[in-house]
């Protein structure tokens, strides 16, 4: 499982359950939303809501797939009722002077131009891609979070997974050319 | 087997194919360097994605999540974190603040009452309200220093950013970029847009007879900001993030590699602990 925060044990009550799993909630809503602030937005509605709703989850069955479903639930909501404001790339331009370390610039760098990335694929695409890609869910268990056929899953991240590559394409050429010149 | 298309690919490269499907995909790849570059490709692009959102879970959840999973609302817990920290004399670190470094103490409070503002200058000394001069004045631990830095995120929140001679840098055209890199050379401006926050000017200040900036980023989330964020020149040693509540404020204040760090604002402390962390990040100003 991605990020080391599986599947929760059960043993846990219902809300340290949730507690464990804030950060890959926040890791989801962040992919679909493209912002912090709108992402954290998302995770309490979602906590909220699952709070409320806690009856309905059956034991035995996996709490983090049940939680990204409200996730992404309330998500598509808010996407059909209102135009979300996408959130303007990070102006690289007011980083003047900086004197970070090259390694988190570069990570900020490379969340920003993922996420740039992202923010082009269709929104049921893109919650394939972070579902299967990032959180490590099978095609089965993304298809039951989409409530949608696992076939569905399969074409609409293949379709996530070639867009991502043609878009960050150089840029992962660019990190083969760095290792090839590392190891001569 | 025909040759795999992309869809099938990527598929074999999630572990999804058995049988014979991924016995073809193998194959298919053993004679076919095209295709292995092509599984390569992919590969790499989704490595990048996890890589790049990997840093999310290393992030502090924010407070308000947490209350929010225990089914209750955040009022309620900075309440009583603001009574617990007045109890212990403002030593109490806020929950779930896990690093024991925080727990400094006393010593902490009263060590930063002199750390800014000291010799007043800037906007205050041509005519503004003397909290400079108050700070200075007054060394009884936890009261001056930060009640000056208060002073100032008010002031600064009550006149806004368009107030003519308050604000030094102005964020916005080209001439507000030139202004922004007058700013001083070992500093840049936080780009803190991942939190909602833009920026929207800063002033100088003279802290201790030494050059400081006071940065202004609002929001429309008024839950959220504005907030302000001072930046000074120190001669002190490094000093661990401590954290404060007076009035409707909240203060989180550190010192690193010879300069004092202060963020401000009315938000819940999760949310400003989290602004910290960045800047302290993008200023290399760790915490």
């Amino acid at each position: 499982m991605a990020g080391g925060f599986g599947v929760v044990p059960m043993s846990l009550s219902f809300n340290d359950q949730l507690i464990a799993l804030l950060p890959r909630l926040r890791r989801f809503a962040r992919g679909l939303t493209g912002s912090a602030v709108e992402a954290d937005d998302l995770v309490q509605s979602a906590c909220e809501r699952a709070i409320s709703r806690s009856h309905q989850f059956q034991e035995g069955t996996r709490f983090d797939s049940w939680m990204f479903r409200i996730v992404q639930t309330i998500w598509i909501d808010r996407l059909r009722s209102r135009d979300v404001r996408k959130e303007e790339p990070e102006d690289e331009a007011a980083h003047i002077g900086t004197n970070a370390p090259m390694r988190l610039a570069e990570a900020r760098l490379e969340l920003a131009e993922v996420s740039a990335a992202l923010a082009t694929i269709p929104a049921e695409q893109r919650a394939a891609l972070l579902l299967v890609t990032v959180e490590g869910l099978s095609y089965k268990e993304a298809a039951q979070v989409a409530k949608v056929p696992v076939g569905t899953i399969m074409s609409r991240l293949a379709r996530a997974r070639i867009a991502l590559e043609a878009r960050l394409g150089s840029k992962a050429e660019l990190g083969r050319s760095w290792d090839n010149a590392a190891a001569k | 087997m025909r040759q795999p298309n992309d869809e099938l690919l990527i598929a074999y490269l999630d572990g999804e194919l058995d049988g014979l499907d991924r016995d073809a995909v193998t194959a298919a790849m053993e004679r076919d360097p095209a295709l292995r570059d092509r599984a390569s490709a992919l590969n790499e692009s989704a490595a990048l994605l996890r890589a790049a959102f990997g840093e999310i879970l290393r992030e502090e959840v924010p407070q308000r999540l947490l209350d929010a999973a225990h089914g209750k609302g955040g009022a309620k817990v900075i309440e009583l974190m603001t009574a617990r920290a007045r109890q212990l004399g403002n030593q109490v670190r806020p929950q779930g603040w896990t690093d024991r470094r925080w727990w400094l103490g006393g010593a902490v409070a009263a060590s930063l009452l002199c750390l800014l503002v000291g010799a007043g200058g800037g906007y205050f000394a041509a005519g503004g309200p003397n909290l400079a001069a108050s700070a200075s004045n007054n060394a009884g631990p936890g009261t001056s220093w930060l009640d000056s830095i208060g002073g100032y995120h008010k002031l600064l929140i009550n006149a806004g950013a368009n107030e003519a001679g308050l604000v030094d840098v102005p964020p916005d055209g080209d001439q507000g970029r030139k202004n922004i890199q007058k700013l001083p050379a070992d500093f840049h401006l936080p780009n803190l847009k991942p939190w909602g926050l833009e920026f929207q000017g800063a002033r100088y200040l003279i802290v201790e007879g030494r050059p400081a900036t006071q940065l202004f980023y609002n929001t429309d989330d008024k839950k959220l900001g504005p907030i302000t964020i001072v930046v000074a020149s120190t001669t002190k040693p490094d000093l661990a993030p401590a954290f404060d509540h007076r009035e409707d404020m909240n203060f989180i204040y550190w010192r690193h590699s010879g300069h004092a760090y202060a963020v401000v604002g009315t938000a819940d402390l999760g949310y400003l602990w989290n602004v910290a962390k960045d800047i302290s990040f993008q200023l290399d100003a760790a915490i």
